[in-house]
């Protein structure tokens, strides 16, 4: 029986590395395997690298993570294992890499979360725990989602209906995310009371809104891409500088009187004590990447944007995120 | 008195203590603004553990019924087999197997997977089989083998970063 | 419709993706049938491959390994008495009985064809009705969760054995361990004594494997003697007379039912599907004092239900982009991967695709079955494996299982530490069940209870008067209700012949 066992292990193997093999045609014949780290003198990466996504698999953090370590694997030449560590709100991945030996072989692949997590106490970490590789992918379509045949077609409505009658317009967020900060600086900047409720993470959210249990759901224009295209969803507009180019008939909050911008940004960071040259190595690769026209192409399906930061750009655009949270907190409190 | 009263009364009285820490804990709790409708982070801890403690009552008040039942024929079957059952245990078996298992697992993050899981399995093989020592090349071949296949098959083919420890 | 389904065979019949969902199907048994390791892990590790391939190829060796995976579990349930995944947990308590009876192979006959004939309906559920059906899962929300919680919490009764003290004490302490960690809403850590490896909180599959597989592996620890097998291999039989077949059919029925409701709920999983199920069919059975001792019942009403939730899980998933559980929203998350958008326009925009998927899944569920069937007199075989090797090399299988959910050796601790209280327990002789019941469904309760009186405001009453909540609470009522008269007249019954 083990013999059986162990032949079937062993056929099943095989089996996979083959499918590898063979199924990807995708790649573009970029010279998969030529490492290019010779510029540091480093012989960095040597082995696969651990990649730990705090958040479950197939959310957006998971996807635009794997999507990005598909092509910084191509300029390493080592395998990106990415690991989905879950709980806590993310704080339990942000300690694995925190814990792990700074070596260069354990990243963290995360979002604005972080920041939050340490702001209102559920964690220790921030941003000066980390030594940051950069950024390859911003979601910049952040919005409020309501359902077609909603009251509201715009903030203005939805401004002047919650003014009248407040704690009746009911926003789902999950207390404590990047929703519920947004939903906390709307309530400030305009002076209405929502009735705000923790439904839970974006699929419970997106259930809430089409049973009609809420009124308003914010969330990320690419989660809700198909039902919007359907026309069972319409957004109230973007919290942007600029009309985005994926959507350019979606107005801004902006331009709509409510003077608000965010975005989430997708950085990868190592443990402090890593050395600068493995970081700059694993940054040179990043920049590669996001550069391939191949992974452009690829992400923007998700309804997210390629844009290269580099360490020190990242660490300063969270920082103006976390100055924008603490205002907005104790504004509330 | 057979030895299953004994142990409602041990059960009773540990999930006593075990409610009433609970109990106290549930004050300590912290919350989060503007979540507390009707009830709080607190309420359901509270509920469970009032009802921890209200069934341990009634599991100890079931033994001491079952005690004053002594003359019960059914009881006294019931002590026979509870006395056979202790006869053919071996408590220092299970003792050393739940320390082996410890070792293991502290030893996993230092030694790494795969040599911790060798080491484990000729321990727990040998505790097991009664240290049948006629049969230590078979069991020293099976770890071997099981620790290296898992280790290589899991690291290498499904890419789970099992603890590689010193060999790292 | 049924041209669509041509279609979608068209797709799949290749030699390629043919072998891809024979691969797939193979790894998720065997991922199955080893405790510690489960569904969600082999889709977990297999995604990531499927990103070079041709959508319908990708998705078929997922669907596989999900199908393969929930089923896999019956044959440690049947042979050793240890769920291989959660969903097999009720599996264990008929199979086992059976397979000591020198009965395994019709424990087998019987399991296969309720995993084959659940899993068949509910994806011809799948491919006809699931619109209208996750229509029909939308109008669940925090009440109605909390109502159908609380209805599930009383099967704890039935699951309980001698003592219904006892029961409800194991139930109380699973929804006490599932509250340790970050609390539901507030997210701020209780009962972790300041450890912060505790904020995350138990993971259910280190609690499940601890319980019932280490537990068992330290019960044959203590024994002072080898355990000999006491019956001929040779000798079983796996046939089974049709009639006996058809002597379950509303059992089957229900199952089913009770699988695909489950299913289609968000949030409440397989895990929970196959021990209702057995509740249910227990209850409904005319000798339910018989089950737990050996009786096909118990084994067709676990095994069918947890392949009904299959494609019960999948309706909200493909029809509104809403995953049910863990395994699910890892599909979800490969269906985006291949530039699928699940949701109200995948028929239209990707028709082919979700044919192709529907034709993988039947195609997935005749490969299980036939699987399970040649493999059959093989699986028994491992009877002969002495104890003392099968049993360390499962632990190792666990270790890695229980390392493997987050990556943390803290998950590893957690197993350890539930095999002793599985052990113990049982020396108490508490039940294991309602314990495992109370941690998938405590959090539950809690999170709807809290999440309900947010969206009222503070106002209890919606929690009655919603109509679907409030008719699972007079169901609760009545089943409580007419329990407590039965035994009460029971008992005066027995007071008069003393």
């Amino acid at each position: 029986m083990k013999k059986l066992l162990l032949t079937l292990l062993t056929i099943i193997g095989v089996f996979m590395l083959a499918a590898c093999g063979s199924g990807t045609e995708s790649g573009g014949g970029t010279g998969g395997s030529s490492a290019n780290t010779g510029d540091t003198g480093s012989d960095y990466p040597k082995k696969p690298i651990e990649v730990v996504v705090p958040a479950g698999a197939g959310g957006d953090t998971d996807l635009n993570t794997r999507t990005l370590a598909k092509y910084i694997e191509k300029e390493l030449g080592q395998p990106l294992v990415v690991s989905n560590v879950t709980g806590s709100g993310g704080t339990v991945g942000v300690d694995k890499v925190i814990d792990a030996q700074a070596d260069g072989y354990t990243v963290l692949a995360f979002h604005n979360s972080m920041l939050l997590n340490n702001l209102y106490g559920l964690s220790d970490k921030s941003i000066e725990d980390f030594k940051f590789a950069g950024t390859g992918v911003l979601d910049q379509a952040n919005t409020f989602i309501v359902s077609k045949d909603s009251k509201f077609k715009n903030l203005e409505e939805l401004i002047a209906y919650a003014k009248e009658h407040p704690k009746e317009v009911t926003m789902a967020t999950e207390v404590g995310s990047m929703t519920y900060i947004q939903v906390m600086e709307f309530q400030e900047l305009t002076g209405v009371e929502f009735n705000v409720v923790d439904i839970g993470g974006a699929s419970d959210k997106l259930t809430a809104l089409l049973g009609g249990r809420v009124d308003i759901f914010p969330t990320s224009l690419g989660f809700v891409k198909s039902y919007i295209e359907s026309g069972d969803f319409a957004s109230l507009g973007v919290i942007t500088e600029e009309r985005l180019a994926s959507a350019p008939d979606v107005p801004t909050f902006k331009e709509q009187g409510v003077d608000m911008e965010i975005d989430k940004v997708f950085y990868w960071a190592f443990p402090k004590e890593t050395p600068d040259e493995v970081v700059q190595a694993f940054s040179d690769a990043m920049e590669k990447a996001v550069a391939n026209e191949e992974f452009q192409k690829e992400i923007v399906q998700y309804w997210v944007e390629p844009v290269y930061l580099n360490g020190e750009e990242t660490k300063q655009k969270l920082e103006d995120i976390m100055e924008l949270y603490k205002g907005i907190k104790e504004s509330t409190e | 008195m057979s030895s299953q009263t004994n142990r409602d009364f041990v059960t009773s009285g540990f999930m006593f203590v075990v409610g009433i820490i609970a109990f106290i804990l549930t004050f300590s709790f912290k919350s989060f603004e503007g979540t507390n409708f009707g009830v709080g982070v607190e309420f359901m801890p509270r509920v469970i553990a009032a009802l921890i403690l209200l069934t341990s009552v009634i599991i100890f008040v079931n033994a001491l019924k079952s005690r004053s039942k002594k003359t019960n024929d059914t009881n006294l079957e019931a002590e026979e087999v509870v006395e056979q059952e202790t006869e053919s245990k071996n408590y220092k078996k299970l003792v050393i197997s739940i320390i082996a298992m410890l070792i293991y697992i502290l030893l996993t993050p230092i030694l790494g997977f795969l040599i911790a899981t060798a080491l484990f399995l000729i321990a727990q093989m040998l505790i097991i089989s009664n240290f049948a020592k006629e049969k230590i090349v078979l069991f020293l071949i099976i770890s071997i083998l099981m620790a290296v296949v898992v280790n290589y098959v899991f690291r290498n083919v499904f890419y789970v970063m099992l603890p590689q420890g010193i060999l790292g | 419709m049924l041209e669509m389904l041509l279609q979608g065979f068209s797709g799949v019949l290749n030699v390629t993706t043919i072998l891809l969902i024979l691969g797939g199907t193979i790894l998720g048994l065997i991922f199955g049938s080893i405790p510690g390791l489960t569904a969600t892990m082999a889709v977990a590790i297999c995604l990531p491959i499927t990103y070079g391939m041709h959508p319908v190829a990708g998705m078929s060796l997922l669907m596989g390994l999900y199908i393969g995976g929930v089923s896999g579990g019956l044959i440690p349930a049947i042979l050793l008495k240890l769920p291989g995944t959660p969903s097999s947990i009720a599996t264990t308590f008929d199979g086992y009985p059976m397979a000591q009876k020198g009965q395994a192979g019709k424990a087998f006959s019987f399991a296969i064809v309720s995993s084959f004939l659940g899993g068949l309906i509910s994806i011809m559920l799948l491919i006809m009705i699931a619109p209208p059906l996750g229509q029909f899962a939308l109008k669940f929300g925090p009440y109605e969760y909390f109502a159908i919680v609380i209805f599930s919490l009383t099967l704890i009764a039935t699951l309980s054995g001698d003592s219904l003290a006892k029961g409800i004490l194991a139930g109380l302490m699973g929804i006490g361990f599932a509250m340790v960690g970050s609390a539901p809403i507030d997210a701020f850590p209780r009962f972790t004594f300041g450890f912060s490896e505790l904020d995350a909180g138990f993971d259910l599959m280190p609690v499940l494997i601890g319980l019932f597989a280490v537990s068992e592996i330290l019960l044959v620890a203590e024994k002072k003697g080898l355990q000999k097998i006491k019956y001929d291999l040779k000798k079983i039989s796996y046939k089974v007379p049709f009639k006996e077949y058809l002597s379950e059919k509303w059992n089957f029925l229900r199952s089913c039912a009770i699988g695909i409701g489950i299913g289609i709920l968000p949030g409440i999983g397989g895990g929970t599907a196959n021990l209702i199920a057995y509740a249910a069919a227990k209850n409904a059975s005319k000798k339910p004092k018989e089950y737990g001792t050996g009786v096909p019942g118990g084994v067709v009403a676990s095994e069918t239900s947890n392949n009904a939730a299959v494609g019960g899980a999948l309706i909200p998933l493909v029809s509104l982009g809403i995953p049910g559980d863990t395994v699910t929203a890892m599909l979800l998350g490969g269906l985006v991967l291949h530039g699928l958008q699940p949701g109200p326009l995948l028929f239209q925009n990707s028709g082919d695709v979700v044919y192709g998927i529907f034709a993988a899944l039947l195609i997935a569920n005749l490969f299980m079955a036939v699987l399970l069937f040649v493999g059959m007199r093989g699986f028994i075989k491992l009877l002969s494996i002495p104890q003392y090797i099968l049993l360390p090399i499962i632990f190792a299988l666990c270790v890695v299982g229980a390392y493997g959910v987050n990556n943390r050796m803290f998950d590893v601790y957690a197993l350890l530490f539930f095999g002793i209280v599985g052990y113990l327990m049982s020396k108490a002789k508490i039940p294991l069940t309602p314990l495992v019941l109370g941690f998938i469904l405590g959090p539950l309760l809690e999170t709807n209870l809290r999440r309900g009186l947010m969206l009222s405001q503070g106002d209890f009453s919606p929690f009655v008067t919603q109509p679907i909540a409030a008719i699972f609470l007079i169901i609760t009522v009545v089943s409580v209700g007419w329990k407590i008269w039965k035994s009460f007249s029971k008992s005066k019954k027995i007071s008069f012949e003393n």
